[in-house]
């Protein structure tokens, strides 16, 4: 546990030192939101009702976005054969990355949301739905995507191939996540959202740091 | 082994006692690091094996990785880490204790003291490579395997590598390396020439 | 045992004979059974009293979506022989499999597109089913796409293997949420074409044609595996002696 911890705050000092890439992708998110009114008029009825999906597939473009590079400085640093070489499982060490990657890069998104919402004419009630549901599922678009990101170490113009290869595996996520704002909306009960988002991160927490640990034994065999 | 489709080499065997250097001598893209590489456990040979203290190591190559040092071509240094946080990570990484005393002493050894907390990104490629021979220090491992260990060390660098060189041998470890140059070793290294 | 089926029955080698035999056999045995379904779906079954000739295209759609789902299935299984065992056959054919799935995929999206214009007056509707053959294809398109940007054979068998589990795991979670999606959004108005129990002279041909598309699934991948093995074995003797006699 203080491994993770320790492991955790060297990735958070590493991001901060490299402020670009973890503002970057909120810039983008903050921008592509605000393409939309202009794109589609400021109708505010029509804004609310497609606010929460507009949010979760910027949010989810975001992360596959940048989630290519999580790997990649350690890459070129070779850096990846420390990971390899410690006596810890390589899952734990990928786990962390994942985990300081989410907090760099996904929460800040999480925390301009309400703003976000407001611009967007959502009432506050679903304001606060949609942020509890990004909240619960943007660990597991992390996880889903470290997977592919691991897969993908090493080769070069990969842009296009990771969103490709892991977008479909978001789909549960998207469904459920703008399937209880939705229900929020219309006041009904919305336990059975989070419990079912709840259990796909917990899946992905249980399997995805291996299946990225395995696939990065298998890319330096390459 | 081939990679690519492309045969690099076959009929490589050797055996190498504690207490011995072995440099891997060999033109450019003859698979020298490739067999470094396979050395590590990184990669699975074609055809054949290789055995540490009678195991072959792929039978456990985790048990087997903690007892190696791997240098590869780059040098494993984080850019947006200082010196000094580049060796506790390394510390943390591999479940050593380091006081900061104990890295200071690394730093001074390998010559870096004035760049103790210079990020990485800043230093020159020597500077890196010394950096990445600190690694060395700060956890004993019976087998080093050192991939182009010389490149871009000034003549004081390449000094610190021999002495370490040297006294891993004293301690009877092993070292294997790829290299185009000579080093000032006490001992005269045995030579597997690939592709010859 | 399983080392010796390793060595003799799972070896490219045995595989490259094997297959050569039994290819001409497959490919009467689809003659056969798609002759059969096509007059027999196309001609002789009765008219739907609902839907009047437009229900023939099911004799090309349903089979297609379900060796589509069951092509991605086989693959999984691949993947996990390629992972686990390293059976080097189970990884040609994972990678053979691929593109005949996805022409299956396309083909049950295309026709069910059209079978849709009578049925629902649009070419494309957001039904659940559709829409999990769409997100299969997807996933299809993602193998695809990794298999050809990787260069190196080993490696990109086992990437493709991974992300094959992946797909696989996901697969039903997929689907459910989609028709738990679709009954949400789209009201229970499709569920009146829910088809009551199929009559048994529609049924036979059916039968027949997802019979045929799996041996025409076999028999091309049969042909692809040869001509991959062929390819991958290059240095060895056997290939040469194969290839110059």
């Amino acid at each position: 546990m203080t491994l993770f911890f320790s492991l955790v705050s060297y990735e958070l000092r590493i991001t901060m030192r490299q402020a670009f890439s973890w503002v970057t992708p909120l810039v983008f998110f903050i921008i592509v939101i605000c393409l939309f009114p202009l794109s589609i008029g400021t109708h505010s009825a029509l804004l609310s009702e497609i606010a929460p999906g507009m949010i979760w597939v910027t949010a989810l473009l975001a992360v596959l976005i940048s989630i290519g590079s999580l790997f990649r400085t350690e890459d070129e640093e070779g850096s990846l054969s420390l990971l390899l070489l410690s006596p810890y499982p390589l899952s734990v060490l990928v786990f962390a990355k994942i985990a300081s990657y989410w907090l760099t890069h996904c929460l800040p998104l999480i925390c301009v949301t309400p703003l976000l919402g407001f611009m967007l004419h959502l009432p506050a009630l679903q304001v606060l739905v949609l942020c509890l549901t990004l909240l619960l599922g943007t660990p597991a678009l992390c996880l889903l995507g470290a997977i592919g990101a691991a897969l993908l170490v090493g080769i070069r113009g990969n842009g296009l191939l990771l969103p490709i290869l892991i977008m479909p595996l978001y789909i549960p996520i998207l469904i459920f996540g703008t399937s209880a704002v939705l229900a929020a909306s219309q006041e009904q009960p919305l336990s059975a959202y989070f419990a079912i988002m709840g259990a796909f991160t917990f899946m992905s927490v249980a399997m995805a740091p291996i299946l990225t640990a395995v696939a990065l034994r298998m890319g330096v065999s390459q | 082994m081939s990679r690519n489709n492309t045969l690099l080499f076959q009929g490589v065997s050797y055996a190498l006692a504690s207490g011995q250097v072995l440099s891997v001598r060999g033109a450019n893209g003859i698979g020298k690091s490739t067999l470094l590489r396979i050395l590590a456990g990184f990669i699975e040979p074609q055809q054949g094996s290789v055995s540490y203290d009678n195991q072959v190591i792929f039978q456990d190559v985790a048990a087997y990785q903690h007892g190696i040092h791997y240098l590869g071509h780059d040098n494993g240094v984080r850019q947006y880490l200082t010196v000094y946080e580049n060796l506790t990570f390394y510390a943390v990484l591999n479940d050593r204790v380091l006081s900061t005393s104990q890295c200071n002493e690394v730093i001074q050894r390998v010559g870096l003291w004035a760049f103790r907390d210079t990020q990485a990104l800043c230093l020159s490629a020597g500077q890196l490579r010394r950096l990445s021979l600190a690694k060395l220090l700060l956890r004993p491992a019976p087998f080093w395997i050192l991939d182009e260990p010389t490149t871009a060390l000034d003549d004081q660098g390449q000094q610190i590598l021999a002495d370490l060189i040297n006294q891993q041998l004293q301690q009877n470890g092993m070292v294997v390396m790829a290299t185009h140059q000579d080093i000032a070793l006490t001992s005269k290294p045995n030579v597997l020439r690939l592709g010859s | 045992m399983w080392d010796w089926l390793k060595q003799n029955g799972l070896s490219p080698k045995s595989f490259y004979r094997t297959s050569g035999l039994c290819l001409p056999w497959l490919t009467v045995l689809f003659l056969g059974c798609a002759g059969f379904g096509l007059i027999d779906g196309l001609y002789i079954a009765p008219a739907d009293y609902q839907q009047g000739d437009g229900f023939r295209i099911m004799y090309v759609h349903v089979p297609s979506a379900f060796a589509a789902m069951a092509v991605y299935f086989a693959m999984a299984i691949c993947a996990v022989l390629t992972l686990v065992w390293r059976v080097k056959l189970a990884a040609v054919c994972m990678s053979c499999s691929a593109p005949i799935g996805a022409s299956f995929t396309f083909l049950a999206l295309v026709t069910g597109s059209i079978w849709g214009k009578p049925m629902w007056g649009t070419w494309w509707i957001w039904d659940a089913r559709l829409t999990s053959v769409l997100i299969l294809f997807f996933l299809y398109m993602g193998f695809i796409a990794l298999q050809s940007i990787l260069a190196e054979q080993h490696y990109r068998d086992r990437a493709c293997a991974l992300i094959a589990l992946v797909g696989v795991i996901n697969l039903p979670i997929i689907h459910y949420s989609v028709i738990w999606w679709n009954t949400l959004h789209q009201g229970p108005s499709i569920s009146q074409l829910a088809k009551p129990a199929i009559a048994p002279s529609m049924l036979y041909p059916l039968l027949a044609m997802i019979a045929a598309f799996f041996l025409f699934y076999l028999s091309v991948l049969f042909m692809r595996m040869r001509n991959q093995i062929l390819l991958r074995e290059k240095h060895t003797h056997w290939v040469r002696e194969v290839v110059l006699s």
